[in-house]
């Protein structure tokens, strides 16, 4: 069916109204999921790749820590540990977290407002099919004679040139990259567009989701900060033709003005889908609706304006930019991010809470990316930062954002959407042995490098001498990296469990608040059908008002303002 | 060592507002865990919105975050006191600040210290812009120095703007790195280059880094209050052996000072700094 | 984050948003420029500002031609393999940057057979 050539289909309202069409597309031929125009597909797609490349960007981290487990040791040589860093951090950002959380907005945003399909499925398919192709040409790196791309995820200029990156890793990075962004702009508009202009109808913008929301505000920043990188790796690739362009240090600075101006609002990209996945679970596993959505909104939409104006604080230590403005900006974040804090915590103070392994995840989100937030304002500071920039203090930070946050709110919205997306159960023991280790791991592996930062370890050492005094805190943190082995272990046993088991997934599981719960799982090509309509859009929680007028003779409150956004 | 104090200043204000917000947050999430959980037989709030608390929190939160700026802007400040001539006035006294071109190369250290007088000549020359130019001739010397493996902290004088100044350098490997060496007391003026990527001169004991960039100087200044020896570090990304590009920054006595620049300036390449 | 939206919120959300950004930008703008910044960070700022303001042009655009909301789609189910053809062919034309320009011999004829097959699609669906 996905490969017949027939007109665009014109659906009645409940969009999947056509018998023929609401049938469950049967996973067909490979080819027929390769050329899908099934924005589900597409999402899976894009999720399943960017998991693959998680495992395997997680290994390049395991052999990094075994490395620096001990004081002088150099296994792998500085050339091959440098390649490691730079493909685990590249990898880690343009084909892992950006990625994912973009492919989580094309599978749940038309499902979210009641949309049978993505806007635009073909650009869609074409932005995952670049950005899938850009992460094999990265890596390809590896299998050069001069390895793979070794000047880290920024590639600083005139490090990255020629004169002193030859070989054919550099461009091969550059050609990814720039295939991969492309790719996430694409998939990027596609999704802004379906949520600004698909929605079903009765579904006003203050009755979307607040994970939906947070993709409007994560693919604003793509829109608008994208185009940087892409001109920043053109500047790179006219630079390796010609090594004199960065003689100059015009270029040289403007170069990292430009990267950084894609390089922080994609942090935001990185972390606004999970804090949105993270605020739903939350609500829905307190059994009530998110709290301060209007707060929430507004502040995600400050944050992503924001966001444009603070990239110098990466430069604070170039003596070239104006440290005390971007340090006013950086600082200023933390209103909208105090808001939304507010929010999540306000939800979990007012609710009955369910510990189940989805909400385990986004509770144990709260605090860890909150020291992710608190030291973010730390080197925010000129004055803090200029010691601990570049330092694996740094590293800390920048993991205890992506990883003890955004990480944990990827898989709280794994956990949480699996049941949905492929209509089966996971296993909740080992979803809490998962957890349990993450956590352990997460904390064990990267508390300690905030003291490394301080004590003095430059970040991208590849090995440090004893007398420096690093050994000790380098072996927490590489024993941490082993608990996070063993956590990514259960987790793909409980994926395979899962498959090999099939536990079969109501529509429902948790008793969600918002419209994809009420699809089947996994849904059809069009989503709703009349066996599952769209339900009465009455607020930004549908679902649960459709249980609050059920039963309200069980619920012991009454719903003032409930039925209304 | 300005820089330390401001940054054990600066740090603990901010350690203990964020360990209060830490607290508090985590004390919300455990009491919600305890008091909230399905097993207590509470039911789930029925408000999904609070406006005046809200608002109250929000201009706290602008409150706090204003204050915030002000206070780092400030802290800013008082790393870098003033312009220059105020720098030199506070640090040291009534001397002038004590010059070190510091040049950074794949993958070592090379500091030219120039005879007194010398610099201020050249300043008023060229300015500060025409510094790269005037580097051309150390960026072969300094390579020289890395390729041929001249031993440990070998130091030199060499002719420069009229007047000799004293050089050290070294390969920064098997344990060969070159010395920094400043007087206690008086402000140093760091001048910082590179000569070939971006590389950022790291003194974890000051609490300071900044970074050289190639066609490019940035300057700041410090003062070491005490005798002793730090070990300075790379910390940008600079290619294979970035791990391995430290020094050290020896401070000793004004006299001593003075005595080791005289030296090196007549001894030419056979002085040995301390290493 | 009052209680009740007000009313010039409700008929206009998408004004509101668009000129509350526009606002924090330009006081941001403005105090960019009263710290000194450079030219070339104003004018990434106005880059960045442009696309963003492009981007709500389109916005507009389509709102005024079409409902708020939606009763009606379109869903495309074909093209995939014209895309993914695609796809392949600007992955082989971005390896020249990398190889050489010979590969130009494999990435012409991938994107020729994709823009055949394009353009059949085209005339056989508008049949």
């Amino acid at each position: 069916m996905t490969l017949a050539p027939d007109p665009p289909a014109d659906s009645p309202p409940q969009a999947a109204q056509p018998t023929g069409a609401s049938r469950p597309v049967r996973p067909a031929s490979w080819l027929g999921w390769l050329t899908t125009t099934d924005h589900k597909r597409v999402g899976l797609l894009t999720m399943a790749t960017a998991m693959v490349l998680f495992f395997l960007m997680g290994v390049l981290a395991l052999l990094m820590r075994s490395q620096l487990a001990q004081p002088g040791q150099n296994f792998f040589g500085s050339s091959m540990y440098n390649q490691m860093f730079s493909i685990h951090g590249s990898g880690m950002i343009y084909m892992v977290m950006t990625p994912f959380a973009i492919g989580l907005g094309v599978y749940l945003v038309p499902l979210q407002i009641g949309a049978p399909a993505v806007a635009m499925p073909r650009a869609t398919l074409f932005g995952y099919w670049l950005y899938a192709l850009g992460a094999v040409l990265m890596l390809s790196g590896f299998a050069m004679p001069t390895g793979a791309h070794a000047d880290g995820w920024f590639s600083y200029p005139p490090m990255a040139s020629s004169t002193y990156s030859p070989g054919d890793g550099t461009p091969l990075w550059i050609v990814g990259v720039f295939m991969a962004t492309v790719g996430a702009l694409l998939m990027g508009w596609a999704v802004l567009w379906t949520a600004l202009r698909k929605r079903a109808r009765g579904m006003t913008m203050l009755r979307m989701p607040v994970f939906t929301w947070s993709m409007i505000a994560a693919t604003l920043m793509v829109i608008g900060a994208f185009p940087s990188l892409l001109a920043a790796l053109v500047m790179l690739a006219v630079g390796r033709a010609d090594p004199t362009v960065f003689d100059s240090n015009a270029w040289n600075i403007g170069y990292q003005h430009l990267f950084w101006f894609y390089g922080h609002p994609v942090v935001y990209v990185m972390f606004f889908p999970y804090l949105g996945a993270v605020g739903e679970v939350l609500a829905v596993f307190s059994r009530r609706r998110f709290f301060g959505y209007k707060g929430t909104v507004i502040s995600l939409l400050v944050f992503a304006a924001l966001s444009m104006s603070v990239w110098g604080h990466h430069m604070f230590a170039t003596g070239q930019a104006t440290n005390d403005y971007y340090s006013l900006t950086s600082i200023a974040l933390l209103v909208p991010a105090g808001i939304e804090y507010f929010a999540l915590v306000g939800t979990v103070l007012g609710g009955r809470l369910v510990f189940r392994t989805p909400m385990l995840f986004a509770l144990a989100f709260i605090p860890q990316f909150l020291i992710g937030g608190l030291t973010g304002i730390m080197v925010g500071t000129p004055a803090l930062d200029y010691h601990v920039t570049d330092s694996y203090f740094i590293v800390a930070h920048l993991h205890y954002v992506l990883f003890a946050g955004s990480a944990f709110g990827l898989f709280a919205a794994l956990y949480f959407w699996f049941p949905k997306v492929t209509g089966l159960m996971l296993d909740e023991r080992l979803g809490r042995v998962h957890f349990t280790l993450m956590v352990i791991g997460t904390n064990l592996t990267f508390l300690p490098m905030f003291g490394l930062g301080y004590l003095g370890m430059p970040r991208r050492v590849a090995t440090y001498p004893e007398w420096a005094g690093f050994g000790l805190l380098n072996l927490l943190a590489s024993i941490g990296a082993g608990f996070l082995a063993a956590a990514m272990i259960a987790f793909a046993l409980n994926l395979q469990q899962a498959f090999r088991r099939r536990v079969p997934a109501p529509a429902d599981p948790w008793q969600g608040n918002s419209l994809e719960w009420a699809a089947p799982s996994p849904p059809p090509r069009y989503n709703f059908t009349t066996t599952h309509p769209l339900p009465p859009l009455t607020s930004n929680a549908p679902l649960l008002d459709a249980r609050m007028r059920q039963g309200r003779h069980r619920a012991p409150h009454r719903t003032p303002n409930g039925e209304r956004a | 060592m300005e820089q330390r104090r401001v940054f054990a200043q600066v740090l603990t204000v901010e350690t203990v507002i964020a360990s209060v917000v830490f607290l508090l947050v985590l004390t919300a999430l455990l009491y919600s865990l305890i008091r909230r959980r399905a097993g207590a037989g509470v039911g789930p709030s029925p408000r999904s919105e609070r406006p005046r608390l809200e608002v109250s929190y929000l201009a706290a939160l602008v409150v706090i975050a204003a204050g915030l700026v002000v206070y780092t802007a400030s802290a800013n400040d008082w790393m870098h006191p003033g312009g220059d001539a105020q720098a030199a006035g506070r640090g040291g006294g009534k001397a002038a600040p004590v010059e070190v071109d510091v040049t950074a190369f794949q993958w070592c250290w090379k500091f030219t210290h120039p005879a007194p007088g010398a610099h201020q000549a050249a300043r008023s020359g060229h300015g500060p812009d025409a510094r790269p130019a005037a580097d051309a001739h150390h960026a072969a010397e300094a390579h020289h120095a890395a390729d041929g493996g001249h031993g440990s902290g070998g130091a030199h004088g060499q002719r420069s703007d009229g007047a000799r100044a004293a050089t050290t350098t070294a390969n920064c490997r098997d344990g060969r790195l070159p010395t920094l060496v400043v007087p206690t007391g008086r402000t140093v003026r760091i001048n910082l280059t590179s000569l070939d990527v971006i590389h950022s001169l790291w003194v974890p004991a000051l609490r300071y880094k900044m970074d050289a960039f190639p066609d490019h100087t940035n300057s700041f200044t410090f003062t070491v209050d005490k005798e002793g020896r730090w070990i300075g570090r790379c910390a940008e990304f600079c290619g294979d052996r970035h791990h391995a590009m430290e020094f050290w920054l020896k401070a000793v006595s004004p006299e001593e000072y003075d005595d080791w620049v005289s030296q090196h300036q007549q001894d030419g390449p056979t002085g040995g700094a301390a290493a | 984050m009052s209680g009740p939206v007000p009313r010039w919120l409700r008929r206009h959300p998408g004004a509101v948003v668009v000129g509350g950004w526009a606002c924090l930008n330009a006081v941001l703008l403005g105090v960019l420029t009263a710290y000194g910044e450079s030219e070339l960070a104003l004018l990434l700022w106005a880059d960045a500002f442009l696309v963003l303001v492009l981007a709500c042009c389109a916005v507009l655009v389509s709102c005024s031609r079409g409902p708020l909301e939606l009763t009606r789609y379109r869903v495309p189910s074909t093209g995939g393999a014209v895309v993914l053809l695609t796809a392949c062919g600007l992955a082989v034309g971005g390896l020249m940057f990398v190889f050489g320009s010979w590969l130009a011999a494999l990435a012409g004829p991938l994107l020729l057979v994709a823009a055949v097959l394009a353009l059949r699609r085209r005339s056989r669906g508008s049949v």
